[in-house]
C-alpha cells in the first residue's frame, strides 16, 4: 500500500488521539484507547518535575525541564496506568533541545502523576509516556526514549516507561504502528498486525483528517493553510452563533472569552499565554469590522473592554440583523488572523471594539 | 385575567371532548366540515434549559408576538396571535417542552406555527425520526394493539439527486388534505410516497421485509397511534411533532401526547449526556486539570451517497444556503468527497461541526447546543438524503437509544 502526501501534523495527530478516546462506531473511527477503558483525564497538564530529580539530574549535567506538560493524559481505572502522550512531526535525538522536555515526562513516574491527582493508593499506579510521531519515525524515536531512559537510570532517576508509535496514513486508512520495542499498555496495539492497527478506513483519494475539536494550541502554532482555515471558520462561527442566539432579547451582551471560547473549548488551558496576545488582537479587531457592519444596519451597540452590548433590539433589527449574519456577503468575508497589523492592533483598547 | 368562556382546565378539556367527539363522528360519516378543523396540538421545544428549571414563557415567546392570557393558574394559557387571531391554547409539559392545542382551520395553522418556529431562535419543533415511530410500532403498537387498525405514512423524496439547481423548496400541502381524505394514495415524483391503513397485526407480517427491500419504508413521515379508550380511531403523530385527533377522546390524544414528549425529552436528554463537547476542569492542589469530555453523532450510508448527491447536498446546504437543513457555513473542501463546515444550525443559531464524506457524516454538537437539533438531521436526511441511514450516538445506535428509553433500561449517568 502507498502512503499519501498528506503529512501528519502535531495538531492532526492530538485531535486523532482525542477521537480514539472517545466512543464512536467503526464507520468513522476504531477508538482503540477507549475500548480498552482509556479516558481523557487532562489537555496541556503543567506538572511540576520531582525536586529529586531535577537536582539529580542537575548532578549528572543531565539537561531537563522544571515542569512537564504532556499534550494528553488518559487513565485507565481497571489497571491503574496513566498514559502520557506526546506529538511530534518527527523523531529528535537525545542530544536535541526537545529531548529535555523528554526526560521531564520520563520523570514523573506514575505513582508521582497519580498522588498529584489524589489518587487513593497512588504506589500501585503505572506511568507510561507514549510518543506519537509521523510514519517512519517511530524506530528513531524509540530508540532516544531508550537512551533517555537509560541516562536517567544512571543518574538514579525513576523513571517511567516509554515508547513510540507511528502514525502511517495509506490510501486505504490511518495505521498506527507502534515500535516493536515498546510494549505499549494498549492490547489492540500490543497485538498490532505487521502493518499496524488501522484506525480509520478511507476511500481511494480521501483525505484523513478529522475534524478539529482542539483547533489551536499556541506552543505548536498554526503554519498548515488548511488548519488556519479551521481557526477562521471557528471564529466567523461563534460570532455569528453568540449575537444570532441572542437577538429575540431587547438586550444582550457577548463578551471577549465567551468568543474565544467558542472558537476553542479549552481556552482557558491558554488564555495567560504570551502566545494568545496576538491572536487574542486580530479576533478583536474582526469583531469590530462586524460591529461597525452591524451598526450601519441601524444597531445600536456599545463596546467596552472586554465585552460589547447591543440595546433596543426590536423584531425588524433582529430580522435585518441575523439577514445579514446569514448572508453569503458576510460568510465569505476575509478573516485576517494572521497579518501583523492585526496581531499587533492595540487600537481597539483606547476607543473600546 | 381569565377570560369568558374557558375558567378552568376542566371546561376547556370538556369541551375539547365534544369537539373531538363531533369531529370523528362527522368523520365517520364521510362529512367532515371544510370550515371545522379537527384538534391538532404542536409540541413545541424551547432552548436548553439555563438551569432555573422554570420556563419564562412570556420570554420565550415575545418574539412571535403571540398575546398569552392565563386561564387557570394550572399553567393554561389561551393564545392569540399578534393581530388578535386566536391560535389556541398552550399548555407548558415541563421546562422544556411547550404543547399548543388548536381546532383552528389546519393550512392556516400549520404555516403559522411553522412560520414562528422558524423565526423563533428559542423554539423548535419535536422531530420525530423513523427510528423514533418504529420503535413506538414495534414496543408499544404491536404486541398491546395487535388487532386494532393504524395508519402509516412514508415518504422519502430524493431531494439533492440530479443537478444543485433542482432541490426546490418542498411545501407540505400534502398533510392538509389529510382531514378529509380516507382512501389511499400512491405518489411517485423524484420521492417514495405511500400510505398504509390496515390491521396492525396484518403490517407486522409485510413491513420489516419492505424495509429491507425499499428503504424508503423506514422514513415514517406519519404514524397513527390507536386511541385506548374508544376502540376506534387514533392520533396521527407526524415528524414535525404536529399531531392530528381523529378519535373520540381528546383527554386520551393529549395522555398519548404527553407519555410521547416525555419519552422524547429522556432521548434527547441522553443524547446531550453523551455527545456534548464540553471542557471539564478537575482543581488540584495548586493547579487544575482540564479535560474535553463528548462524543460524535455518526450517520451512516450504506451503500454511500453518489458523488455528485453528495456534491449537491454540500454546495445546497452550506455554498447556497438553501435545503430543508438550514445549517449555516463555509465548507472547507479536503478533497472531493470530503468537506468540514464549522457552522451554524439556523433553527437555533447554535453552532454544530460536521465532517461529511459520501460514506458518513460525523457531526459534533457543543455545549449548549440543543440535542433536538440530532433528531431533526436525522429526520430530515432521512427523508430527502438516504431513509436508510443509520445513526450512531457515541458508539450506540440512535434506534436502540429510543428503544432502552422506552424499556426503562436507559441509566443516567
Amino acid at each position: 500500500m502507498n502512503e499519501t502526501l498528506f503529512a501528519p501534523t502535531p495538531l492532526f495527530q492530538l485531535n486523532l488521539m482525542l477521537f480514539l478516546s472517545w466512543p464512536a462506531p467503526p464507520s468513522f473511527v476504531e477508538p482503540i484507547f477507549w475500548r480498552e477503558g482509556f479516558e481523557l483525564r487532562s489537555i496541556a497538564p503543567s506538572i511540576g518535575v520531582p525536586l529529586e530529580a531535577l537536582a539529580r539530574a542537575q548532578t549528572a549535567n543531565l539537561p531537563i525541564q522544571p515542569t512537564a506538560s504532556p499534550e494528553l493524559v488518559l487513565e485507565q481505572n481497571s489497571q491503574q496506568q496513566l498514559l502520557l502522550i506526546e506529538c511530534k512531526s518527527s523523531s529528535f535525538g537525545p542530544a536535541s533541545s526537545t529531548s529535555q522536555q523528554s526526560r521531564a515526562l520520563l520523570a514523573c513516574t506514575g505513582p508521582y502523576l497519580a498522588e498529584r491527582i489524589g489518587i487513593v493508593e497512588a504506589m500501585a499506579w503505572k506511568g507510561y509516556l507514549l510518543y506519537v510521531v509521523g510514519g517512519g519515525q517511530e524506530s528513531p524515536m524509540q530508540d532516544t526514549l531508550q537512551a533517555l531512559g537509560q541516562e536517567l537510570q544512571a543518574a538514579r532517576i525513576s523513571a517511567a516507561n516509554g515508547g513510540a508509535m507511528g502514525i502511517h496514513i495509506r490510501a486505504d486508512g490511518v495505521y498506527l504502528s507502534p515500535d516493536a520495542r515498546s510494549n505499549i499498555p494498549v492490547q489492540a496495539l500490543r497485538q498490532s498486525p505487521a502493518n499496524g492497527v488501522q484506525v480509520m478506513t478511507l476511500e481511494q483519494g480521501e483525505d484523513p483528517r478529522p475534524l478539529y475539536l482542539i483547533p489551536f494550541d499556541p506552543s505548536i502554532g498554526v503554519d498548515d493553510p488548511a488548519e488556519r482555515r479551521v481557526l477562521e471558520e471557528r471564529v466567523r462561527q461563534a460570532l455569528t452563533s453568540l449575537i444570532g442566539s441572542r437577538l429575540d432579547m431587547p438586550s444582550l451582551e457577548v463578551a471577549m472569552d465567551e468568543i474565544l471560547t467558542a472558537v476553542t473549548e479549552v481556552w482557558n488551558l491558554w488564555e495567560n499565554s504570551r502566545a494568545t496576545i496576538g491572536f487574542r488582537n486580530a479576533v478583536r479587531a474582526y469583531v469590530r469590522d462586524v460591529l461597525r457592519q452591524l451598526r450601519n444596519l441601524g444597531a445600536h451597540i456599545e463596546s467596552h473592554e472586554h465585552h460589547f452590548a447591543f440595546a433596543q433590539v426590536t423584531p425588524n433589527i433582529a430580522r435585518d440583523l441575523r439577514r445579514y449574519l446569514d448572508s453569503a456577503a458576510f460568510r465569505r468575508g476575509e478573516i485576517d488572523l494572521w497579518s501583523e497589523a492585526v496581531q499587533l492592533d492595540f487600537s481597539s483598547l483606547s476607543e473600546g471594539w | 385575567m381569565p377570560i369568558p368562556g374557558f375558567r378552568s382546565r376542566q371546561e376547556l378539556f370538556d369541551f375539547l371532548d365534544d369537539y373531538a367527539r363531533e369531529r370523528k363522528e362527522e368523520i365517520d360519516r364521510w362529512q367532515l366540515g371544510k370550515r371545522k378543523g379537527l384538534i391538532k396540538s404542536y409540541v413545541l421545544e424551547t432552548a436548553p434549559p439555563d438551569g432555573s428549571g422554570q420556563i419564562d414563557i412570556a420570554a420565550t415567546l415575545s418574539p412571535t408576538g403571540w398575546q398569552i392570557t392565563p386561564i387557570d393558574a394550572a399553567m393554561l394559557y389561551r393564545v392569540d396571535n399578534r393581530g388578535g387571531k386566536h391560535l389556541g391554547y398552550l399548555e407548558p409539559l415541563s421546562h422544556r417542552y411547550l404543547i399548543l392545542h388548536s381546532i383552528e382551520e389546519a393550512r392556516w395553522i400549520d404555516q403559522t406555527v411553522k412560520g414562528h418556529v422558524k423565526e423563533t431562535a428559542s423554539l423548535d419543533s419535536m422531530w420525530l425520526a423513523g427510528g423514533f415511530f418504529f420503535n413506538l410500532w414495534q414496543i408499544l403498537i404491536l404486541p398491546q394493539l395487535p388487532e386494532r387498525y393504524v395508519k402509516l405514512k412514508f415518504e422519502h423524496m430524493a431531494r439533492f439527486e440530479g443537478s444543485a439547481g433542482e432541490a426546490e423548496e418542498e411545501t407540505d400541502e400534502d398533510e392538509e388534505l389529510e382531514e378529509g381524505w380516507m382512501g389511499e394514495e400512491v405518489e411517485e415524483r423524484r420521492a417514495s410516497s405511500l400510505m398504509i391503513a390496515e390491521r396492525v397485526d396484518r403490517i407486522a407480517r409485510f413491513l420489516p421485509q419492505f424495509q429491507d427491500l425499499h428503504p424508503p419504508f423506514k422514513a415514517i413521515k406519519m404514524l397513527r397511534i390507536p386511541s385506548t379508550t374508544t376502540g376506534r380511531g387514533g392520533y396521527e403523530f407526524w415528524t414535525w411533532g404536529k399531531i392530528t385527533y381523529r378519535a373520540h377522546d381528546f383527554r386520551d390524544g393529549r395522555s398519548q401526547i404527553i407519555s410521547i414528549t416525555r419519552l422524547y425529552e429522556q432521548v434527547t436528554e441522553a443524547i446531550e449526556r453523551t455527545i456534548w463537547l464540553q471542557m471539564g476542569e478537575t482543581k488540584l492542589q495548586e493547579s487544575s486539570d482540564t479535560t474535553l469530555k463528548g462524543a460524535p453523532v455518526t450517520l451512516e450510508f450504506d451503500p454511500p451517497l453518489d458523488l455528485p448527491t453528495f456534491q449537491n447536498f454540500v454546495t445546497t446546504t452550506f455554498a447556497r444556503g438553501q435545503g430543508p437543513l438550514r445549517l449555516w457555513g463555509n465548507p472547507i473542501y479536503l478533497s472531493d468527497k470530503k468537506a468540514h463546515i464549522y457552522g451554524v444550525d439556523l433553527h437555533l443559531w447554535q453552532r454544530i461541526y460536521l465532517d461529511l464524506t459520501p460514506r458518513r457524516f460525523v457531526v459534533i454538537l457543543p455545549r449548549g447546543t440543543c440535542g433536538n437539533t440530532v433528531h431533526r438531521l436525522v429526520t430530515n436526511i432521512q427523508r430527502y438524503l438516504d431513509p436508510g441511514v443509520r445513526t450512531f450516538i457515541g458508539n450506540r445506535l440512535y434506534d436502540d437509544l429510543i428503544r432502552d428509553t422506552l424499556l426503562g433500561r436507559e441509566n443516567r449517568l
